[in-house]
């Protein structure tokens, strides 16, 4: 079957730290855009709406008061282990992205700063590479504002037994693609708390790598996708190291004539016992019209393992409707109260509350009891 | 006039016959014990009614306070003061059960045109009826019944009949699953509730639970219908001799 080939929107010129010809950068890519696992990751998103914006300008993003610790610096030549190497085949676009601007932001983070690391996106922005020192722990908000089509490419290197917490709160409604990528040192643990709207075309790609022993990996996502709206989320979660484990849990709610995509997967090298792994995704489908294309997959390469997925699509328990209705809430109401519900278990983290809010789940009943 | 007139029900659930022609009537001050054998009928007069869906009413009425109710929703009886304490109630995670119990309550009060429960009041009212029935009030900050032991999420339907202060209260096998000691809590929690302007049906397998709450008038339901009816001392007999004997 004949392919609309995909490509960049223009020739790119890969910095030399990159890649040493660019004709052959540009072949790799486009190869990879093309190939038959690209295509499946991109089956149920159009990908050239986002291959166009990275040609956009880059602004810069509100970066708040930088805490103790935090160095930022934007440079053009070459990175010392770079976490950006090798990854064209498995992000392109990411990659691409790398070409069309000429600075990428460095974030080097160490010790154990008390204030979170902020930034606030105000549209596109360059590459920003993380790199957190060993033994160093740190939170990190990433939050969008002004709503306009967007697209950033995050690049976490965490050093042995360092810990990032990561809260992630996704509410504009236009294009918006965000590629994450986590590198995991010995004994490092990630935790992202994913909070999203729908948009016009959401896509979040999110590759995590625990590349050794004692790496723990852990995401908590909720997701309200509106009437309309759009969410690709594509999860890969490769376990690299003896020892490593990881938690993933995402809620979606689907409103009628919504579409949500769900493709998460765990790949466990050979020679890594004693992994555990395990993938849940929930979607609650509010309406006849709702679109839920889900996958969860795993593939092994080691016995001794403890692994386990599920993912189901669903509409509201009717038992859970009536329990409210016998206590006098009414249908509607019911609906929205057990939405929420569904919503709340999966918000958590130092964002949380204002996720809450976004979600139109009222706090202020939370009051100490 | 009463409170609860049940009057030749048929009902059907799955298109299966259930109720073949049952008559109840409560008064206001009164307590009925409904017993009988399992599938005789029992938890599905409870889930008629409360209203729940997929319980079908093909003849006769049920009136609550005059009305017929036959055609209400659920939601529309609970604001009337019917009230299902839930054989199995069922774990609602992401609420808590101090939203859940506002959220009722200001809907019940909303529907009937009553000014809203001031937030501080209840709060102060559910933690005490919850200390009384031996609830850790921690749980009210904790999701519906979430991860509740059986006896746990009995004593939280106790917990709502107390503060919904419905007119009617529909217990189904209350109290099975309890141990003495919790059923001793339940027991005080429904004794407590009475008064003499409500009434109380209480569904039950077990003479048991007639030695702390004492009824009125008990009746047995057999194949959909009430085959006998009696005061607590019916309880005792059957206790003694089984159902065979009446059906």
């Amino acid at each position: 079957m004949a392919h609309l080939e995909l490509a960049l929107a223009s020739k790119p010129e890969p910095p030399r730290w990159l890649s040493d010809d660019s004709d052959q950068f540009q072949d790799a890519v486009n190869q990879a855009l093309n190939s038959k696992v690209h295509r499946e990751r991109w089956k149920y998103t159009k990908s050239q709406p986002i291959l166009d914006m990275l040609e956009a300008p880059a602004v810069a993003p509100n970066w708040h008061t930088l805490p103790d610790g935090v160095v930022l610096r934007q440079i053009t030549q070459d990175l010392q282990d770079a976490p950006l190497q090798n990854q064209i085949a498995d992000a392109p676009e990411a990659s691409s992205a790398l070409c069309y601007h000429d600075k990428l932001t460095l974030i080097e983070a160490s010790g154990n700063p008390t204030q979170p690391l902020i930034i606030e996106h105000r549209g596109h922005s360059a590459p920003i590479v993380l790199k957190l020192a060993a033994n160093s722990h740190l939170e990190l908000h990433e939050m969008y504002a002004d709503n306009v089509d967007q697209h950033q490419t995050l690049w976490i290197e965490l050093g042995a037994g360092s810990s990032l917490t990561h809260a992630r709160n996704s509410f504009i409604k236009a294009k918006h693609w965000q590629f994450l990528h986590v590198n995991l040192a010995r004994d490092a643990s990630y935790v992202l708390h994913n909070h999203s709207c729908g948009a016009q075309l959401r896509r979040q790609d999110i590759q995590i790598l625990c590349n050794e022993p004692g790496s723990n990996a852990t995401i908590t996502s909720a997701s309200q996708v509106g009437e309309g709206q759009h969410l690709d989320q594509q999860i890969t979660l490769e376990h690299r190291a003896a020892n490593s484990s990881s938690d993933q849990v995402f809620h979606n709610i689907v409103e009628d004539k919504a579409k949500v995509t769900f493709n998460g997967r765990i790949h466990i090298h050979q020679h890594c016992p004693q992994v555990a792994a395990t993938l849940q995704n929930k979607n609650l489908a509010m309406g006849d019209n709702a679109t839920i294309n889900t996958k969860p997959e795993l593939e092994i390469y080691t016995d001794d393992v403890t692994c386990a997925h599920g993912a189901t699509v669903g509409q509201l328990d009717p038992q859970h409707v009536f329990y409210c209705a016998s206590r006098g809430i009414p249908l509607a109401e019911a609906r929205a109260l057990l939405a929420q519900a569904f919503l709340n278990t999966a918000t958590t983290g130092p964002l949380a509350q204002q996720a809450l809010s976004e979600f139109g789940i009222p706090t202020s009943d939370k009051a100490d009891v | 006039m009463s409170l609860l007139n049940v009057k030749n029900v048929t009902a059907k659930v799955a298109e299966q016959n259930i109720l073949k022609g049952l008559n109840l009537e409560v008064k206001a001050g009164e307590v009925h014990a409904i017993m009988g054998p399992n599938g005789s009928g029992k938890s599905t007069l409870a889930n008629i009614l409360a209203g729940k869906p997929g319980y079908e009413v093909t003849s006769g009425s049920v009136e609550f306070d005059g009305h017929d109710i036959s055609d209400w929703e659920p939601h529309e009886r609970a604001h009337a003061g019917i009230f299902l304490a839930f054989q199995y109630p069922v774990e609602i995670p992401g609420v808590s059960n101090m939203e859940f119990l506002k959220a009722s309550l200001d809907a019940k009060a909303f529907a009937n045109k009553q000014e809203q429960t001031n937030a501080a009041a209840f709060i102060k009212q559910a933690r005490s009826l919850a200390e009384s029935l031996d609830l850790n009030p921690d749980f009210l900050k904790r999701g519906v019944n979430e991860g509740f032991s059986g006896g746990e999420k009995k004593r939280n339907e106790i917990l709502q009949l107390l503060l919904l202060q419905p007119r009617l209260a529909v217990l189904d096998e209350t109290d099975s699953g309890l141990d003495i000691d919790a059923l001793q809590v339940v027991a005080e929690g429904v004794n407590r509730f009475r008064n003499d302007n409500n009434g109380v049906v209480l569904i039950t397998h077990y003479q048991r639970l007639l030695d702390y709450i004492v009824p009125d008038y008990v009746h047995v339901l057999a194949d959909g219908k009430i085959v006998q009816s009696g005061d607590k001392s019916l309880a005792l007999e059957l206790e003694k001799k089984g159902y065979a004997w009446l059906t």
